[in-house]
């Protein structure tokens, strides 16, 4: 009998599952029978008679989760598996979750702070012993943040940002170590001022990226809008100021300047003491490459092997051996959207005549 | 922005950078039907309020392995069960019991539409009817009607058949249909047969 038909086809189109042709084979069928039409058509006033959802509070519930999240209170039952649960749940197990609940509370109290001290509700933080605040990212994630001041910072992998209290009273100052971009909020009558370990920014309002790692050769800062003012740790009468697309890189071993000028060497594969180049774009219209990390993008730009190891040891957290100096100074060029360490891995080795093992933490790669 | 394609978004920015904005805007996009869910499972506000905090907790600590779920909302659907059943069967013997075998509240919810289909006697016989359904068929059509899910993502949480997904729903409508037919509008009362 039809019916069983009509009513399947009914429940696909009441569901927003039913494909074209059975929107039409439910209206023949409905046309045939008008008994069947009259229930259908009451059915679906009945399916589609919702009331607006009442629209919760959600802050107060939020809020509220946040508590639990923090307090680890959640950890007390409903996570244990459901059979052999009293059996199981001694030693180590809670030991985890303890481990687990007072990570969790780290992170939260971070962010927590941080929006209490953008809304400035919070003259005196809850952590005296800190003198100033402080933000970091381990290897292998990322973060953004809302200074008090409005200004949006997009902090990468395996970085640090911190500043004081008095952010914003007289001036705004910010202590960089790693990579991050700005968007800073434009205010003439308070400086905004990034100090890195080589060198000093100056920013009126501007959005531009910083990268600075102890751990890299060079300190490089690409200006997307606006205007900054770069001075030299190592020699302050120095003042360099970027045009829009420009960007600037800075030898972090600063014995050149003790030496005559300071423009452009050419020596290929060894960094210039200090270049003036412009911001790359990997093709037209496309955004600076050297803000693609903070879209999700793992961008190489005819980077050496062993440049290529110290980005994927902090985008993924992972340690990476070269093993055979011959292979770290190819370069690579390459835009990776939301891939897995195997598949950037994969993809590079395609052009890159080496072999890689992936273990644990632990990316060797070899000839 | 299509709701699904909003939560794969904030999902991602969990995952790659720890963003808080986007986890609370998981949190208020999912947190009601989750609640309602586990309601209906639990039947107590305050166990299921905190289930529903329980399964956002998890969230966050496994963020950085998100990338790796498919379907994020089938994902926190099956915790969110998986608690609420480990939640009454706790005291329990025997742990393990499916959902067929639990008292299933009826969240569904009829409202007077704008044509005032549904008066209130008509919306008490339908609360009715959905009350006398098998738990699990419950449950599958409140999934389906008043959360919005596919086919394919009830039967993922549930562990069962799309088929059976669908045949529960048409056993589900059936009685509402046949709840419904008493009271349906005279104007077009001719053409019924005079029972179900």
């Amino acid at each position: 009998m039809d019916n069983e038909k009509m009513w399947q086809l009914l429940i696909l189109k009441l569901s927003g599952e039913a494909s074209g042709e059975e929107l039409a084979e439910l209206e023949l069928l409905l046309r045939q029978h008008p008994d069947l039409a009259q229930q259908a058509a009451s059915v679906e006033s009945i399916w589609k008679s919702k009331g607006a959802p009442a629209p919760a509070d959600t802050d107060h519930l939020f809020n509220r989760h946040l508590q639990r999240l923090s307090d680890g209170t959640a950890d007390n039952t409903p996570f244990q598996p459901i059979p052999d649960v009293r059996r199981r749940t001694s030693g180590t197990q809670r030991i985890f979750f303890i481990a687990a609940s007072l990570a969790a509370a780290a992170v939260i109290a971070i962010v927590l702070f941080n929006a209490l001290s953008v809304s400035g509700n919070l003259p005196n933080p809850a952590t005296p012993a800190v003198s100033g605040n402080s933000v970091s990212t381990k290897n292998g994630s990322k973060s953004k943040l809302q200074l008090p001041d409005g200004t949006q910072v997009w902090l990468n992998s395996g970085s640090n940002i911190s500043y004081e209290n008095d952010f914003g009273s007289a001036s705004r100052q910010v202590r960089l170590i790693g990579e991050a971009f700005f968007d800073v909020v434009k205010d003439p009558s308070r400086p905004f001022v990034i100090h890195t370990a080589t060198i000093d920014i100056k920013v009126l309002g501007t959005a531009f990226n910083v990268r600075s790692y102890p751990e890299e050769k060079i300190t490089e800062t690409a200006l997307i809008r606006g205007a900054v003012e770069i001075t030299l740790k190592a020699s302050t009468d120095k003042k360099i100021v970027l045009k829009p697309n420009e960007k600037l890189v800075v030898s972090n071993d600063s014995s050149w300047l003790s030496k005559d000028s300071a423009h452009a060497v050419n020596v290929p594969k060894k960094p210039a003491v200090m270049t003036l180049t412009q911001v790359h774009h990997l093709d037209k219209d496309s955004i600076a490459t050297e803000m693609l990390w903070t879209k999700n993008k793992l961008v190489f730009d005819g980077e050496t092997l062993s440049e290529v190891a110290l980005k994927l040891e902090r985008w993924y957290g992972v340690k990476v051996i070269i093993i055979g100096d011959e292979l770290k100074n190819i370069e690579y060029t390459g835009v990776f959207s939301d891939d897995n360490l195997t598949e950037v891995l994969y993809a590079l080795q395609l052009s890159g005549n080496f072999k890689y093992v992936i273990r644990r933490n632990e990316v060797i790669i070899r000839p | 922005m299509e709701k699904r394609e909003l939560i794969a978004q904030l999902q991602r920015k969990v995952a790659l950078c720890d963003d808080m904005t986007a986890y609370r805007g998981l949190y208020d996009l999912l947190h009601q039907e989750l609640f309602l869910f586990s309601y209906s499972i639990i039947k107590s506000r305050e166990v299921a309020e905190e289930i529903v905090s329980d399964v956002f907790i998890k969230l966050w600590r496994i963020r950085n392995e998100l990338l790796a779920i498919g379907n994020l909302t089938v994902f926190l659907y099956t915790i969110a069960k998986n608690l609420s059943i480990n939640h009454i069967t706790r005291n329990y013997k025997y742990p393990k019991v499916s959902l067929d075998s639990i008292e299933v509240e009826n969240v569904a919810n009829f409202d007077n539409g704008e044509e005032l289909f549904i008066t209130a006697e008509l919306a008490r016989r339908i609360q009715k009817a959905i009350d006398t359904l098998p738990p699990q068929c419950k449950i599958i059509f409140q999934l389906v009607r008043e959360s919005g899910l596919k086919h394919k993502e009830v039967a993922a949480i549930l562990n069962i058949s799309e088929l059976t997904v669908r045949n529960q729903l048409v056993i589900a409508v059936k009685k509402i249909a046949a709840s419904a037919q008493l009271s349906i509008p005279p104007v077009r009362n001719r053409t019924l047969p005079p029972t179900a």
